[in-house]
């Protein structure tokens, strides 16, 4: 009977030990799967943490009419940072949701402005500043189960909420005056917009995944939709004894729609690195702000960058991203040359 | 029974003495290759005697912001930017197993960019103006000598003192100039400095340990300070103390990611004789991530240093790519 029961007690340690195995292994598996046979969604039970921060520098701007102005040589470069946070988790082998939320900050500089007269000087600098979260992005996707080698596919739905700052702040303008011998002043205009959008938006998106051998083919696509009007801010201002003095006038608006889509190649010469190249393609249209009565249309913005990196799986948990972006062309967009580093951390929750 | 038992005990003991002197003999004969190999985490802390190590160092940066004196991070608020892109080319040998000899020879590229808009309305006259101004080419050279002082051992770190000097090969003064806002920039400081170095470092696998304190002596020199200057002046930069520590970790057998907090502080500057006592000297705290990649005797490294809180300086982050491979 003793011995019964201890051989029990063995086959039941041995089976517990290699179920555990199993799993590990099993996991193990999954958390280094070779990007080309990456499902396009996570796995059941996966939970994927991305972050990533990117600097752009802008040295041109492409203008309504598609030439390219040279912001370098105006000394207006515009130099951006971005930090993307990102969470997926696969909620069902073929069900993901996901939550993205970035942070973004920029300083526009316009030509600084001397007016010279025999009694005075004025020197003007005007800065625009960009800066806080955008908002909060919900997404789910469904990947169709179709389990084929070959070809992987997935849906996305999304819906943004507007949960990050509006409103721009107040203008921090400011007039210094020296006088001496003649009169100097300096007029520093500074605004500060904030990166919320202020209104609910939904969008559809779909991705694919193509594979041969140790290449891939991989694309993207989605678009992004307002669901109503909004109401916003913008401070009116005048200058009164030498001092600013503002008012908030609220105004309706649309916010634009937006439409992104991108197509890459990859190459996976082993298993844990694998290099890719691209184009991206960002457009925003069809918004619309309302100013004293008067209906104004944002204008269309269009991009297109060559983007090209890699992939490193640096430990079973973590890789690494890196990715170039260089600008071809675009309207009333600037044209930013980035350097995209991210790290991903993945794991699997339960047994 | 007992003797039996007793025997077996000796055999065991013999057993795993035998394998820890095994141990013991294998550590210490690692290949001069495994030791080429070695990542930035689990190589000592100076080069083993007869290895060279070659490679470039580039870094990259712009000026789009700036700490001011009480510590707040601005925009420049004129139409000004500025970048630079800095290439080095490096050697290291090792002297002995504890003396290393560094070489570090630079080449800089920077870009100054500036625009006004002039409108004068009673000479009905508008002047739109953008400068460019650009200068490349060798900058100032340096020499390190390294030491280990104290070698690691299983409970001490390595203690290592450095000394090194920079001589001011590169072009001192603007040069080509046509008017105030059309010349060459400089691409060397113009004088010559030393600096002291201590550095702790102890390894306790897969992680390694560092602080290190650093002094650096200007020794002055003279120098067009601005385009529009008839006559050198001399000058003496303040002296500048650095600090800090980093924690490194191996991702796996060849990957290593390593953090590294610092803080620098400079003196007062001296021109014409006079030390500036009326500028805020330049001091701050940074930190810098670094990815670095060890493919057989290849490094290949990644690393942003991105400027915390500082006063009187640039407010902007520098990427820096290195490739190294030891012979």
């Amino acid at each position: 009977m003793i011995n019964s029961l201890i051989r029990f007690w063995w086959i039941s340690l041995m089976l517990v030990f290699s179920w555990n195995v199993y799993s590990q292994g099993d996991k193990y598996t999954l958390l280094t799967e070779p990007f080309i046979e990456r499902p396009v969604s996570m796995h059941k039970g996966q939970l994927q943490f991305n972050s990533a921060y990117q600097i752009s520098i802008s040295g041109g701007y492409f203008e309504d009419n598609l030439e390219k102005t040279n912001l370098q040589e105006d000394g207006a470069a515009v130099i951006g940072h971005k930090s993307f946070l990102n969470l997926n988790y696969g909620l069902f082998e073929y069900l993901e949701l996901g939550a993205e939320m970035n942070y973004f900050k920029q300083g526009i500089r316009n030509t600084t402005l001397y007016y010279l007269d025999i009694y005075e000087t004025v020197t003007i600098t005007e800065l625009t500043e960009n800066k806080g979260f955008e908002d909060l992005i919900l997404s789910g996707t469904f990947r169709l189960p179709n389990n084929w080698k070959v070809f992987d596919m997935a849906l996305s739905a999304y819906y943004l909420l507007p949960v990050s700052k509006d409103v721009p702040d107040k203008p921090e303008h400011s007039i210094e005056s020296i006088v001496n011998e003649s009169q100097y002043t300096i007029i520093s205009l500074k605004e500060t917009i904030r990166n919320g959008q202020g209104v609910p938006s939904y969008g559809l998106g779909s991705e694919f995944k193509l594979r041969f051998s140790n290449f891939a083919i991989s694309g993207a696509g989605s678009f992004m939709v307002p669901t109503k009007e909004g109401l916003n801010l913008y401070w009116d201002q005048e200058i009164v004894d030498e001092e600013f003095i503002y008012e908030e006038i609220e105004y309706s608006f649309m916010p634009m729609s937006r439409l992104n889509a991108n197509l890459n190649i990859h190459y996976q010469p082993n298993g844990w690195f694998h290099l890719f190249g691209g184009l991206n393609m960002i457009s925003r249209r069809n918004g619309w702000f309302e100013r004293k009565e008067l209906k104004y249309a944002y204008p269309e913005v269009m991009f297109y960058d060559f983007t090209t990196g890699f992939e490193i799986q640096i430990a079973p948990r973590i890789r690494m991203i890196e990715i170039m972006k260089f600008p071809l062309g675009g309207q009333n967009s600037y044209s930013s040359f980035s350097i995209f580093t991210g790290v991903s951390f993945n794991l699997f929750t339960g047994k | 029974m007992t003797k039996q038992i007793k025997y077996s005990f000796i055999l065991i003991i013999l057993y795993f003495g035998l394998e820890i002197n095994a141990l013991g003999q294998t550590e210490s004969q690692i290949i001069p290759t495994e030791k080429k190999q070695l990542t930035i985490v689990t190589e000592p802390a100076s080069l083993y005697k007869g290895f060279f190590r070659a490679g470039v160092i580039g870094s990259y940066f712009v000026v789009d912001k700036y700490f001011d004196e009480d510590g707040n991070r601005n925009y420049f608020p004129e139409s000004t930017w500025a970048r630079s892109w800095s290439m080095y080319l490096m050697a290291q040998y090792g002297i002995t197993d504890r003396l290393q000899f560094d070489l570090m020879l630079p080449y800089q590229n920077e870009a100054w960019y500036y625009s006004q808009l002039i409108i004068a309305p009673g000479l009905d006259t508008d002047l739109d103006q953008s400068w460019n101004l650009r200068g490349n080419g060798l900058s100032d050279m340096s020499m390190y000598l390294r030491y280990q002082l104290l070698q690691e051992n299983e409970t001490f770190p390595s203690i290592t003192g450095e000394i090194g000097i920079t001589l001011p090969t590169g072009r001192k003064n603007p040069t080509d100039i046509k008017d105030d806002y059309d010349y060459k920039l400089p691409t060397g400081t113009g004088e010559a400095s030393t600096n002291f170095r201590l550095l702790a470092r102890k390894i306790m696998y897969p992680y390694s340990f560092k602080f290190y304190v650093d002094y650096t002596y200007s020794m002055g020199g003279t120098k067009l300070f601005n385009s529009y200057d008839t006559e050198e002046l001399s000058f003496k930069s303040g002296s500048r103390i650095d600090f800090g520590g980093s924690v490194d970790i191996l991702l796996n057998e060849w990957i290593a990611f390593t953090n590294e907090l610092s803080y620098f502080s400079y003196g007062k500057d001296e021109i014409d004789e006079v030390i500036q006592e009326d500028i805020t000297s330049p001091s701050g705290f940074s930190y810098e991530g670094r990815l670095v990649f060890q493919i057989k005797q290849f490094r290949i490294g990644e690393a942003i240093r991105v400027p915390l809180k500082a006063k009187n300086t640039g407010a902007d982050p520098l990427y820096v790519m290195i490739i190294q491979y030891v012979f």
